[in-house]
């Protein structure tokens, strides 16, 4: 059975993470970067394995483990120092990483300079197209209502469990519990409303830009011409 | 001292099926450095994850090379049903092991028709190239494809292989077995072969562990590591597993070690259908992935290790998916086989080394 073991390191704690697994006789693996698309960072993953260890340790449980380090937390201005002096083989993983994702890695053994790959597009890997972001959008309202809904489930079953309870002691443990629910009900609302608004703006996001565009602007006339009524 | 010069090297050249361009600097008839380029055809299949959920991305990570097709399916499915949780059923397990062995046999002998073809021994290129054929009729008469089997999916197989089928497969491979053997004989022992193979693009052991390299490459050099050795899925249930070495880091022991694993895949495959089990193909399953999981696998593709990841993000897509194949990792021990190499040998050693160009150009 596979394990995945992940570590994180400092950008200083690579080399002498890797120097660390080069004397053990870790085999490398590979190297990939990924995209934070909440902050827009970015994250390095190197990946090993100790074959010899992982033997012994299929010997004795039947599972071995693939070690991974990770640097958390990368903007594109920050130099990573290269791992080529180690594992000469990361040099076509260390240019896809600056190619496709603009990241700076430094003193590279093989380095293309930006030529490893043809792409009609600079750092592609780095975009974060408008669908990507509406959809996480969209996942992160739909977790959001999911968790309300939970609280005000939470809420009722709480009073329903004072309501049950004794007398007047009962009934004074009911009204927070109540309050508990008026304010779930209305996170619930607010998190339906918001949504919605996500759905639209995912919609929105995959239409043609002009047509989105007019859309956009009669929506915002509609939400004027709703206001004007509520204050009339 | 001698004149250098630079001599490009494909992206087009007859020993190249797909593009990669080296740059060869040479010395008198001698390569003194080699520095590879590939790139020109990059299809960004990892940002299609954008695109595509995690069950229709399952064709298109099939879809990233022809001929490792199956693994590529299957370090897929696993990776994301290492992520979700799933256990699928021994018989998936059986299946796909089956499969991907198949696989092996068909990308093995693919290679050495083309071996045969590079240094001209059209007969032998043919030979192999039928032999090859009886497994493309089993994927075939099997799955409905040629290439593309497309069974595969997250938490199970589309549908099941009889075991009457299985039987038949056994059946087929038996019957391989004395015309493989005779072409093997003609690999291994022929003068003409042999003259072209033997003691070319030679990597000691020490430089093979030194570059990571992978798959027959390395253990043509000595370095006794095979994925399968791990006994992830049916490979646990194997009686006996050794990965197979040869010592001599030369083309010859490139192709020593690929022509034993083909007999190794057979063998394999009819202990695999002696003891499959009934319990179910499994099937597919909701895919809700929680945000940051992570999953990860790696198999021995018949190039090499090849290393899968996936990671969720909380919707349907995924919103990280690597392969690392075993050709890019192959490519620094390529560079190095062909430093103090003569000039006609630089075919010979590159198609030693099976580059996959569309695996690496995924």
């Amino acid at each position: 059975m596979q394990k995945a073991i992940y570590t994180t390191v400092g950008i200083d704690e690579l080399l002498p993470h890797v120097q660390a697994l080069k004397g053990v006789g870790a085999r490398f693996v590979q190297m990939h970067a990924e995209r934070n698309v909440d902050d827009g960072t970015y994250r390095l993953v190197y990946t090993f394995i100790n074959v010899r260890a992982a033997q012994e340790h299929i010997a004795q449980d039947g599972s071995y483990a693939i070690e991974n380090l990770v640097i958390e937390g990368i903007n594109q201005y920050q130099e990573i120092p290269s791992i080529s002096s180690y594992y000469p083989a990361v040099f076509p993983f260390e240019n896809e990483a600056h190619d496709l994702f603009g990241l700076a890695i430094t003193d590279m053994q093989v380095d293309f300079k930006g030529f490893f790959y043809q792409v009609s597009t600079g750092e592609p890997m780095s975009v974060i197209t408008p669908e990507v972001k509406a959809a996480r959008e969209k996942a992160m309202k739909v977790r959001a209502a999911a968790e309300a809904k939970a609280r005000k489930a939470a809420a009722e079953k709480a009073a329903a469990a004072a309501a049950a309870g004794e007398g007047a002691a009962g009934a004074a443990v009911a009204q927070p519990a109540a309050a508990a629910g008026s304010d779930a009900q209305h996170d619930d609302a607010a998190a339906k409303a918001a949504l919605k608004a996500a759905e639209m703006e995912a919609k929105l996001a995959a239409m043609d830009p002009e047509k989105a565009a007019k859309v956009r602007a009669a929506l915002a006339a509609k939400a004027a011409r709703d206001k004007q009524k509520k204050e009339a | 001292m001698a004149h250098r010069s630079v001599i490009p090297f494909g992206p087009q050249h007859p020993v190249l099926p797909e593009p990669l361009h080296l740059d060869l600097v040479i010395e008198d008839d001698r390569v003194i450095e080699a520095i590879p380029q590939i790139g020109f055809v990059h299809r960004g299949l990892e940002k299609l994850t954008e695109k595509r959920d995690m069950h229709q991305f399952g064709y298109i990570a099939e879809r990233i090379c022809g001929i490792c097709a199956v693994g590529h399916s299957c370090g897929y499915a696993s990776a994301c049903e290492r992520m979700l949780g799933i256990e699928v059923p021994g018989r998936v397990q059986y299946i796909r092991t089956i499969l991907h062995e198949l696989s092996r046999i068909h990308s093995h002998l693919l290679w050495l028709g083309l071996l045969a073809d590079a240094f001209g021994f059209e007969a032998l290129f043919y030979r192999s190239w039928t032999l090859r054929e009886q497994i493309l009729k089993i994927f075939e008469s099997t799955c409905g494809g040629r290439v593309i089997l497309s069974i595969n999916e997250i938490g199970g197989l589309k549908h099941d292989i009889e075991d009457s089928e299985l039987a038949g497969i056994v059946q087929t491979l038996d019957a391989m077995r004395p015309d493989y053997e005779a072409v093997v004989h003609t690999f291994l022992d022929d003068n003409s072969c042999g003259e072209r193979l033997h003691s070319v693009g030679v990597i000691s052991k020490k430089d093979a562990l030194d570059l990571s390299m992978v798959g027959p490459f390395g253990r043509a050099s000595g370095v006794d590591y095979d994925v399968r050795m791990f006994g992830d899925g049916a490979y646990a249930d194997l009686a006996a597993f050794e990965p197979i070495v040869a010592t001599d880091g030369d083309c010859y022991a490139r192709c020593q070690v690929r022509c034993a694993e083909v007999t190794q895949a057979m063998d394999i495959i009819k202990e695999l259908v002696g003891k499959i089990p009934h319990d179910g193909i499994g099937g597919r399953t909701k895919l809700t992935p929680a945000d940051g999981a992570r999953g990860e696998v790696v198999i021995e593709q018949p190039r090499g290790e090849a290393y899968y990841y996936v990671r969720g993000n909380g919707t349907k897509n995924l919103d990280r998916f690597r392969v690392r194949t075993p050709t890019s990792q192959n490519l620094a021990g390529l560079t190095h086989a062909l430093q103090g190499v003569l000039l006609a040998n630089v075919p010979m050693i590159i198609l030693t080394i099976d580059p996959c160009i569309s695996c690496t150009e995924r």
